[in-house]
């Protein structure tokens, strides 16, 4: 390594190869990992390399991969299944379409992979229909696999034998959550189950099944072309190899990021990311998407494992990383990640269904203007019942982004609540624009920006706004020149 | 395409690949970012006229990819110059005139245009 700060692993191909041409892939080691483990090694070999190299799951859980194909693996049955989970759903995430679409066939070879591992000879890809163009890849891949004998019967003359499906999600958010998935593959409705019987002992259509993130599949290849302890020198003492993370919002270098975990949030944010936007104040990090939480400028030191975000209140998830400025409202913020959920919740248990709703109703109060000292005191303890008392992944973690903002930004709150005013001046309701009539010279740019013609004056005297049509969209407040005008 | 029918049949293909790809006398290749996000950021019309140049110019031995993301979403469209023997050269904010000066400077002339280049945020394996 040269020092960069990012590496890597998951990646490597993307931008680097042609991904329609599986000649370039095997120019690059391409399934050369596959005959490896095909030619040299028994299937429990196979697991153990994955248990040894420390690979936790990508998705967001961060189950040890290792750990998973084994449990598949004792579970005796005809028939078993790997499944590729490509159904990305994070706002802001794009980790996963990024790697189908740059390098579709690691995530083929991984597959293969995992089916000998397990002893499964048939696998899904379970990809949501939104991502046209993964999904064109991913044919292609298929079909040249196919056409080189790397996929179907007796792969490398061996006894082996792997086939890939394709299987479209129609953008279900909780149908990235394994039981749901599974389900929405066997044609019911995407709801996810009560665990156990976990997918290792009854999956797809009540078989031993293995459901992998795309990321996670991505890394396979290369821990066996360069061996389970290189991969393990990697990232920190729990976390082992890197993570992709999507970087967005008020930050110079938005990307695709891949670092070694254990880099720390500052490096991802003043290094790779060049810092925040128009010279702007960093206010916080949002990770793990609307089951995570959002990080304050105190954390920015931490590295970055699956512990050490947990224990300050968000999580790893599947790499979505928005940053945000000063500018940001946190309770707004929360609201945003309340009216993602309850959208998307499924509607199975009653706690997520109608208890992120009231949650979302409270927020809504809180912002508008309305909110009193009972309301702050509801959100905790409504919180923690739909935490409590919800199946799965999303209802369990639907109120993160409460609790973390309440837990760290806590003075927002309640600024909104007692003094009524949005100390961003995000929240429409408690903002208000006035014009300061030293400063207004009456130019009359404002009285031309505003869109429900509420600003009144005459030409060189001082403007007016009117409060009861002000509609706070904030087009004075950009339109001046003379900073006349005051948004409070 | 002939089947892969052994292991050994895969490691002579990947030599042979990877011999052609390293060779002194490769071709150039001219990397266009092209997943959705650069796409979207007009790499389409990117691809289109460097292959257009390569055409009109009868530049041989230059060839022009479709590849994957290359990460820098702040710089989309990205382009990758890669000539055998150098050190790959990474452009950003490229559009279709950029693009066309890239050829005439970089390929032709072997001017690199500084301008626009982008410094490699990553290391990789292999």
């Amino acid at each position: 390594m040269s020092g960069k700060k990012q590496f890597r692993i998951a990646l490597k191909n993307c931008g680097v190869i042609d991904p329609e041409n599986i000649l370039e892939y095997i120019a690059r080691d391409g399934y050369m990992a596959l005959g490896t483990v095909l030619t040299e090694m028994t299937p429990e070999e196979t697991i153990e390399t994955l248990k040894k190299s420390g690979l936790r799951g990508r998705g967001g859980g961060g189950f040890p991969t290792g750990l998973k194909l084994e449990f598949a693996r004792k579970n005796e049955s005809d028939k078993k299944y790997i499944i590729c989970n490509a159904d990305e759903g994070d706002p802001g995430a794009f980790m996963d379409r990024s790697i189908l679409e740059g390098d579709p066939h690691s995530v083929l070879e991984a597959m293969a992979i995992c089916g000998y591992a397990i002893g499964a000879q048939e696998g899904f890809i379970y990809i949501r229909a939104e991502y046209p163009l993964a999904i064109e890849r991913l044919d292609i891949a298929l079909e040249q696999a196919y056409e080189k004998g790397l996929l179907g019967k007796k792969i490398f003359g061996t006894d082996f034998s792997f086939d890939i499906k394709m299987k479209y999600g129609a953008g279900a958010f909780v149908c990235g959550e394994e039981t749901a998935l599974i389900n929405s593959i066997e044609g019911l409705r995407g709801e996810p189950h009560f665990k156990p019987p976990y997918p290792a002992e009854k999956g797809l259509w009540n078989k031993p099944t293995t459901v992998n993130n795309v990321e996670t599949l991505a890394n396979i290849p290369t821990i066996f072309n360069m061996g389970a302890d290189w991969f393990s020198n990697i990232g920190t003492e729990t976390s082992k190899g890197t993570k992709v993370f999507a970087l967005a919002g008020n930050v110079n270098n938005v990307g695709l990021v891949e670092v070694p975990m254990g880099t720390t949030l500052r490096e991802i944010v003043f290094d790779i990311g060049d810092g925040i936007t128009d010279g702007k104040e960093f206010k916080a990090v949002q990770t793990g998407g609307p089951s995570g939480g959002c990080i304050p400028a105190q954390f920015l030191d931490v590295p970055i494992d699956y512990e050490s975000l947990k224990n300050i209140g968000s999580m790893m998830g599947s790499g979505g990383m928005i940053i945000m400025d000063e500018d940001t409202c946190m309770v707004d913020i929360a609201k945003y990640y309340l009216e993602f959920t309850t959208d998307e919740s499924c509607g199975k248990c009653t706690a997520c269904r109608i208890g992120n709703k009231r949650l979302y109703e409270i927020l809504e109060k809180i912002t508008s203007g309305n909110g009193d000292k009972e309301d702050l005191n509801k959100l905790k303890d409504l919180s923690a019942i739909v935490r409590d008392a919800s199946l799965c992944g999303l209802g369990q973690t639907a109120p993160n982004p409460i609790l973390s903002t309440m837990k760290y930004f806590y003075d927002e709150y309640k600024a909104h609540v007692f003094d009524k005013k949005c100390p961003a001046g995000i929240c429409s309701s408690l903002t208000k624009y006035e014009i300061d009539k030293e400063k207004c010279i009456g130019c009359t740019l404002c009285s031309k920006a505003c869109p429900v013609a509420c600003i009144s004056g005459k030409v060189r005297e001082p403007h007016e706004i009117d409060q009861d049509k002000c509609i706070k969209c904030g087009a004075c407040y950009k339109a001046c020149k003379f900073d006349a005008i005051t948004k409070s | 395409m002939k089947k892969i029918k052994s292991f050994d049949e895969l490691k002579k293909l990947r030599e042979k690949q990877a011999a052609e790809l390293n060779s002194p006398d490769a071709e150039t290749r001219i990397i266009v970012g092209m997943a959705t996000c650069g796409i979207a950021a007009g790499a389409g019309d990117v691809f289109d006229s460097i292959a257009g140049e390569i055409m009109k110019l009868g530049l041989e031995n230059v060839t022009v990819v479709r590849a994957g993301c290359m990460g820098a979403c702040h710089s989309e469209p990205t382009v990758e110059v890669v000539k055998p023997g150098e050190e790959s050269v990474l452009y950003g904010n490229v559009d279709s005139a950029r693009a066309k000066v890239i050829i005439n400077n970089h390929i032709v002339r072997g001017d690199v245009v500084k301008d626009l280049v982008l410094e490699k945020a990553y290391d990789t394996i292999s």
